[in-house]
């Protein structure tokens, strides 16, 4: 897919519009923790796709503005989202042939180590929390990046204007 | 043989995003060195906020799709009898409703007798739920007023139970609230049935909260309710707040260990008050509480008088 055309802009776009909502709509209670980290997984596609430095920016504006809808401190999804990116972009290459259920195990050192910024906060104001509820998303996620990146690449070759990658 | 993930192999020789990666991440500390000590971002984070009703607004969408389907394919009975259970309930609030404003008036008759300072009208207005805070440890909620409504930060929110929490953050059309079970917030409250002042403090659990600071001979029970204590004058005296549920007296300790739950539906609840006293300005970052000389009179209590 062209990386320039529009359909691939909009693709971007819809994607994390998507993806944001994804990550605020209630879930039913007996799922609870188990909230993929959607926002991170849309990311992680695109730093596959999209230039490097590009994806990083990107990266870092929508960890803005998820810290903006989940009212954490400013920044601190941004800093999760900009190490799950940096990590795709340094292994780039290689995961691109990785079989898909060892570039999850990929996905899920990445998260694991991603939730452990994500809630130092929390954890020092003191919130009482077993270790599982917190590393649920980051299992749920690594287990759903497969089908989130044949889904996309999915809609980017079918998308109007694309080329065969 | 796949490479382990080292600092080094992050900032090899030649990573061309090296350095871009690095000035994000110092951005990003940045701002939250800065959010979490000052409130210089506040406004911007009010101002952003108003990305989040269209979001959560499309996040809801299933849920309310699913109601509006279950009502408009619940058999007629159902609505029948739901209708008459709602009437009967309506006329039992109406019936409590006038016996409230017999005892208010009595009240008041009692403190003039007594000279004492009038009471304070408190003005409430009605939010509905917008979105749960996706956090699952974080006990917050977004409702569908803000600043454009009056919504200040600090304002106590309640349901038709109890206490719920209080306004932490105002977006023109929303407001974040804080509840009561959070684990960073402590509410002052007193035993209703001797009066004994407390904190109680939420875990971070939903149905959850912990009295810290109760003294192993202190005269608590479980059963007891805790209501406000108005202490702080940020929530109203008198609403109430949690159950006691369970008492650990181990001797040796400073202080028990007693559990509560709370009164409020946290989980269910979908419409909120807010409270508003009228002598409460909207809250301004850096003035300190100011205690008025006198206070905003209703024409009721006109003939109060006031002490000092």
């Amino acid at each position: 897919m062209s990386r320039t055309s529009p359909g691939a802009i909009l693709l971007v776009l819809v994607s994390l519009a998507v993806s944001l909502v994804l990550a605020v709509a209630p879930i039913p209670e007996i799922l609870g923790n188990a909230r993929p980290l959607w926002l991170a997984l849309v990311l992680a596609y695109w730093a596959f796709v999209l230039p490097g430095g590009f994806s990083l920016v990107l990266a870092w504006l929508c960890g803005l503005v998820l810290d903006v809808l989940y009212g954490s401190v400013f920044g601190l999804n941004a800093l999760f989202c900009l190490f799950v990116v940096v990590a795709v972009l340094q292994f780039r290459q290689r995961l691109r042939m990785f079989p898909y259920w060892q570039q999850s195990v990929f996905f899920l050192v990445v998260f694991v180590v991603g939730q452990f910024v994500l809630f130092w906060p929390g954890w020092l104001a003191g919130e009482q929390a077993r270790l599982l509820d917190r590393m649920l998303p980051a299992l749920v996620s690594a287990l759903l990046w497969p089908w989130v990146y044949t889904l996309l690449q999915l809609i980017g070759r079918l998308s109007p204007g694309s080329a065969a990658r | 043989m796949r490479r382990v993930l080292t600092i080094k192999s992050i900032f090899y020789k030649g990573s061309p995003f090296a350095l871009r990666f690095m000035v994000l991440v110092v951005l990003s500390v940045a701002l939250m060195v800065v959010d979490a000590n000052t409130s210089w971002l506040r406004s911007l984070r009010s101002a952003a906020g108003i990305v989040m009703t269209p979001v959560y607004w499309a996040g809801d969408l299933p849920v309310r799709f699913y109601v509006d389907l279950t009502q408009i394919l619940g058999s007629r009975t159902e609505i029948i009898t739901e209708n008459e259970k709602l009437r009967a309930e309506a006329l039992q609030m109406q019936r409590q409703l006038q016996k409230l404003a017999l005892l208010t008036e009595q009240n008041l008759r009692l403190r003039e007798l007594l000279n004492s300072s009038g009471q304070l009208e408190e003005q409430v207005v009605v939010a509905e739920l917008l979105g749960v805070d996706p956090a699952p440890q974080a006990q917050r909620l977004l409702i569908n007023r803000g600043e454009r409504h009056g919504v200040y930060v600090g304002q106590p929110v309640l349901d038709a139970r109890g206490v719920m929490g209080q306004v932490v953050e105002v977006m023109p059309f929303s407001a974040r609230v804080l509840l009561i079970t959070d684990a960073t917030h402590s509410l002052p409250v007193q035993v209703h049935r001797n009066g004994l002042r407390t904190l109680v403090n939420g875990t971070g659990h939903p149905d959850q909260m912990e009295l810290r600071y109760v003294t192993d001979i202190a005269d608590i029970k479980e059963g007891d309710l805790l209501v406000t204590s108005g202490m702080g004058q940020r929530f109203p005296a008198g609403y109430p707040v949690a159950t006691v549920t369970e008492i650990k007296r181990a001797t040796g300790q400073p202080f028990a260990n007693v559990r509560a739950v709370p009164v409020a539906a946290l989980n269910r609840s979908r419409y909120f008050l807010l409270v508003f006293s009228e002598d409460r300005i909207p809250e301004q970052e850096q003035a300190p509480l100011e205690l008025p000389d006198e206070p905003v009179v209703d024409e009721e209590e006109a003939q109060v008088h006031e002490q000092d």
